[in-house]
């Protein structure tokens, strides 16, 4: 049992006082003279033990009543029957269900999840609030403020099912707090059932102060209370999620090439069974690893050119089946187009003849943003974005890694703007890749003869001939990248490879010079990539300017590009996402009656896209799981509390409650027992009936009036 | 001094109204002079007794010559004796007397009852005496029957001293064995002492044919025991005290004063002992009115 009032605690020798009164009353006795002693001393012998027993409990039950008091002002918070026995009912009283997909992670007992062990706990909680409170339920997908009128409802409630989304429990508690202001509800109690993921309760984040403070300044009083599932699960888990898809042409046949991340709870030695489903047909692959966390890349053969469908990759049930499947839908491919943003008057005309027929007018970078399945059919947005000048400012950026999230490709290419002083120009960077200053080739500087070149620093020295822009053609020819003259360069900084923990750009060199600085690197973005080339086809720079190197490698970044951008869908389960929500989407795969917005899955449109070429061909959506429910930490105990301020706070954790309900304040309870106390005391003290008066010796006598 | 406290106690309004109602022994009793009361003797009253034949030695004077002349006779015609009346009042003076919940103690009250009786019977011509009982006999006041005397007695009442322990069985044993003729007791005192040994000693005052009334004095407050309060109890009898919670002891208490109360009264109807019980709070006048009716009655039915 916990106090929200301890200091009252301090009152307890109070107790006492009854018993420090009966002895001063003892000292204070008024004297009185009396004659007939004698009776009197016999009846104190003989009333002495009923009279003590009835004294001592006369002071016990003074002495209960005036702990109960104590107690009773010290605000107990009782669980078990004790607090659900003795609590007062709010006026309202809000339910917040976390049910995002980390909730799923079984409880601990008997094979349930968190998310139903604490709703059941909720429920039972709640249900003797049916009667006197407004039970209002605020769920984390849709955080719409909903009426129950049985706290039973809960456990059957559509809204309280599992989904694949993250939870933001600031927003719910928003939700709660705009409810409570536009109601001008009274007392309210929040009740929060979470499993306190770190990733949902974002404890860093700006509207956690201003939401304690608005909170504790209504007129009402609001009370928390936090249903803790931190249990951990004794039962292995394994996780699956969609890292990168890749589009390309191989050998003749189109492929995807996926990207997985693969995290499991503890080692296993046993070989990891993943089903890979295509358009229905499944595949069990065998994938041996013992360590925790795993990248795996899977190539598939797609069908055909305008071919479109699904498939996902699953791992074997286990303790959280909502982390299992990682869903994917393939589309149409894009046409290839370019846009060269150069502001080099060489360059710029030389990356245009590179591009092609392919090049269109320079687009506005606003209309970037759109994607590409909406774009009119006129107009169509470039696959492939030639960027020749300064690395673009924040406005830009943010555009630029939006259009490359999609699908769509971005080549860098280093600024010769040489006015810019080295300062500025690194203050611009994408992704926290920044372009150095310009150097020149030593063995150019003293004399300007290709002999020279043995020792040339800026050579060529290797490159990736298997894969990627500047692989060897299918017949076996390689791009004759040694030939390069490269007199100047920049270097790039800020790159960051696989083996590193940051996980945002991921960077991978496809060539580089003799001295190691690399010459074309790929950083991943979404389903596109930012590519970025260390020189310039300009005389005074490079030779790439002759064409047989650079032709070849810019036309297949533009191949490759156009790729990328399907015409498809992808979503994740719970962001807001307007290009998809104004259709309706019917589940194909996943749970009977998913709902796009917040479950994973594999949805198909009822009405075919206005930009549909064909016209008969489904639209697929897939939709994942949140990344944010892939992150397994918890917050502390300890972080939990400054969060909410100075509001009352208790915190319940799921293991301690399994069988019992929640707390609750037991007050009403030490209320009744001290007017119980005072009552029995009342009685004891109550005077003992009046016996019959002693009659006098009166003899009637008629003559008595004489006198 | 004396002099106002004996004001206080004869009230002559109440003597005036009371003096009409003689006061009547139940027994006879041996008086030295003629009087009122019935004696144990032949006498020479108007109230004739019986006829004795003549025996050598009577007085001739008392022959009856009618009977003589009709029947020749001699006869003695014989009368009841009439003879005065010898009252001892026995008043207890412990200190259980000096207790009173109003303005009066009940020691106070018995001394107004004594007084009024003493003159009373001095004023019908009989004699009447003190013997005041403490924890012994503290005074012992013989019966007279001048007027004098009553102041005597008053004077006696007036200085009498009190306190101490209740030694009245022994006092009346004493009484009993000192009083040499059949005469009037009657007692003043609220007989807070053992039953059994106040009972004896009323039995042996019975034994000695002495008239015995009792007037058992209570106060109010010891017959109720209204106390709302724990108090400390302490003895006027100079015993230890004790601290009670009256609401607690009180059932007890009363349970035990109405089974002495019981016993005693019950003790007094045995042997014939005119037993009254009196609270303080009552007219005294009205005590005494009573007290006399009922001896003239009891008298007269003799």
């Amino acid at each position: 049992m916990t106090f929200l009032q301890p200091f009252i605690l301090f009152g307890l020798p109070l107790v006492l006082l009854p018993v420090l009164i009966h002895l001063l009353n003892r000292l204070r006795h008024r004297p009185q003279p009396w004659g007939a002693m004698q009776f009197l001393l016999a009846a104190s012998r003989s009333s002495v033990d009923r009279a003590r027993l009835r004294q001592f409990l006369i002071l016990l039950f003074r002495v209960l009543a005036v702990l109960a008091l104590i107690l009773f002002l010290a605000r107990p918070v009782a669980g078990g029957w004790l607090g659900w026995a003795a609590s007062s009912a709010p006026d309202v009283l809000f339910l917040l269900v976390d049910r995002s997909a980390s909730m799923e992670h079984s409880s601990g007992t008997g094979g349930v999840s968190r998310r139903e062990e604490l709703l059941r706990l909720m429920a039972e909680s709640a249900q003797k609030f049916e009667e006197t409170s407004h039970l209002i339920l605020i769920d984390s997908a849709l955080r719409q403020p909903q009426a129950l009128l049985k706290a039973e409802s809960l456990l059957e409630h559509p809204l309280t099912a599992a989904t694949d989304a993250a939870a933001d429990i600031p927003a719910m508690l928003q939700s709660a707090l705009s409810w409570l202001l536009e109601n001008q509800a009274g007392n309210a109690e929040i009740w929060i059932g979470s499993d306190l993921q770190s990733s949902n309760w974002q404890a860093e984040d700006d509207r956690w102060p201003s939401l304690a403070g608005k909170l504790q300044a209504l007129p009402q009083t609001v009370k928390i209370r936090l249903l803790a599932a931190n249990t951990k699960s004794t039962q292995s888990d394994t996780s699956i999620s969609l890292r990168e898809q890749t589009r390309q042409i191989r050998e003749g046949s189109r492929e995807a090439v996926f990207t997985l991340d693969i995290n499991r709870s503890a080692e296993n030695a046993a070989p990891l069974l993943v089903e890979q489903n295509l358009d229905g047909v499944s595949t069990e692959l065998p994938l041996t690893t013992q360590s925790l966390q795993q990248r795996w890349r899977r190539r598939v053969n797609l069908p055909s050119q305008n071919a479109s469908g699904w498939g996902f990759f699953s791992t074997p049930p286990d303790d959280n089946n909502h982390n299992n499947t990682a869903y994917f839908v393939y589309g149409q491919t894009g046409k290839p187009a370019a846009a060269v943003l150069s502001s080099d008057p060489i360059a710029g005309p030389v990356l245009q003849i590179a591009a092609g027929s392919y090049q269109t007018h320079p687009p506005q970078l606003a209309t970037l943003r759109s994607h590409w399945n909406t774009a009119p059919e006129s107009r169509p947005i470039p696959t492939l974005l030639i960027w020749q000048k300064q690395l673009p400012e924040e406005k830009e950026a943010n555009a630029l890694e939006t259009f490359a999230r999609q699908g769509g490709g971005v080549l860098f290419l280093p600024p010769t703007d040489l006015k810019n002083s080295l300062a500025e120009a690194s203050g611009n960077h994408f992704l926290g890749i920044r372009w150095e200053a310009i150097e020149r080739n030593s063995a150019f500087a003293s004399a300007d003869s290709p002999e020279s070149a043995a020792n040339n620093p800026f050579q060529i020295s290797q490159w990736d001939r298997t894969s990627g822009p500047l692989a060897d053609t299918e017949e076996g020819i390689s791009l004759p990248l040694e030939l390069l003259n490269i007199r100047q360069r920049r270097r790039l900084t800020g790159l960051r490879f696989p083996n590193d923990v940051d996980k945002r750009a991921d960077a991978f060199v496809f060539a580089s010079f003799q001295d190691g600085s690399p010459l074309l690197v790929r950083t991943a973005v979404g389903q596109g990539a930012a590519w970025f080339l260390a020189t310039l086809p300009r005389p005074d720079w490079s030779s790439l300017a002759d064409g047989n190197v650079l032709i070849p490698f810019v036309q297949r970044l533009l191949q490759n590009s156009a790729l990328q951008q399907e015409k498809t869908f992808s979503a994740v389960a719970g962001e807001s996402n307007p290009a998809i929500e104004s259709t309706t989407w019917n589940p194909v795969v996943g749970r009977k009656n998913a709902d796009f917005r917040w479950d994973a899955g594999i949805y198909q449109s009822n009405t075919s896209s206005k930009n549909d070429l064909s016209g008969e061909k489904p639209t697929w959506l897939a939709v994942n799981r949140s990344p944010l429910e892939d992150i397994p930490e918890q917050l502390a105990l300890e972080e939990i509390r400054p969060l909410f301020g100075e509001l009352p706070l208790a915190i319940h954790l799921e293991a301690n409650e399994q069988n019992t309900p929640l707390q609750s304040e037991a007050w009403r309870l030490f209320l009744l027992g001290m007017l119980a106390f005072l009552l029995v005391e009342g009685c004891l003290t109550l005077p003992s009936p009046k016996p019959k008066p002693l009659a006098t010796h009166r003899p009637q006598n008629p003559m008595q009036a004489e006198y | 001094m004396a002099d106002g406290r004996q004001k206080s106690w004869i009230d002559s309004r109440v003597l005036s109204r009371l003096k009409a109602q003689p006061l009547y022994a139940r027994r006879d009793v041996e008086g030295t002079v003629s009087g009122l009361h019935k004696s144990p003797h032949r006498g020479s009253s108007v109230e004739f007794a019986e006829y004795r034949q003549y025996v050598p030695g009577d007085d001739l004077r008392r022959l009856d010559w009618r009977v003589l002349a009709r029947t020749d006779r001699y006869y003695l015609k014989e009368f009841e004796a009439e003879t005065n009346l010898r009252a001892y009042l026995v008043l207890d003076v412990s200190g259980s007397m000096q207790f009173g919940s109003a303005d009066s103690t009940k020691l106070a009250y018995a001394k107004k009852l004594l007084a009024t009786l003493a003159w009373l019977l001095i004023h019908q011509g009989d004699a009447a005496g003190l013997f005041a009982v403490g924890e012994q006999t503290v005074l012992d006041v013989p019966p007279r029957r001048n007027p004098a005397h009553l102041q005597l007695i008053l004077d006696s009442l007036a200085d009498i001293k009190t306190g101490g322990r209740t030694g009245l069985a022994d006092g009346l044993h004493e009484l009993a064995e000192r009083v040499p003729r059949r005469a009037l007791v009657i007692l003043f005192s609220d007989c807070f002492c053992e039953a059994g040994e106040l009972m004896a000693a009323l039995q042996h005052l019975n034994f000695e044919r002495h008239d015995v009334a009792v007037f058992h004095l209570l106060d109010t407050q010891e017959i109720r025991f209204h106390f709302d309060r724990p108090l400390r109890f302490i003895d006027l009898e100079g015993g230890p005290g004790q601290v009670a919670e009256p609401s607690v002891i009180r059932n007890e208490y009363l349970r035990r004063l109405r089974q002495f109360m019981d016993a005693l009264q019950k003790g007094c109807r045995e042997f014939g002992i005119d037993y009254r019980r009196v609270l303080t709070s009552e007219n005294y006048e009205t005590v005494l009115a009573d007290f006399l009716l009922e001896r003239s009655r009891s008298s007269a039915i003799r």
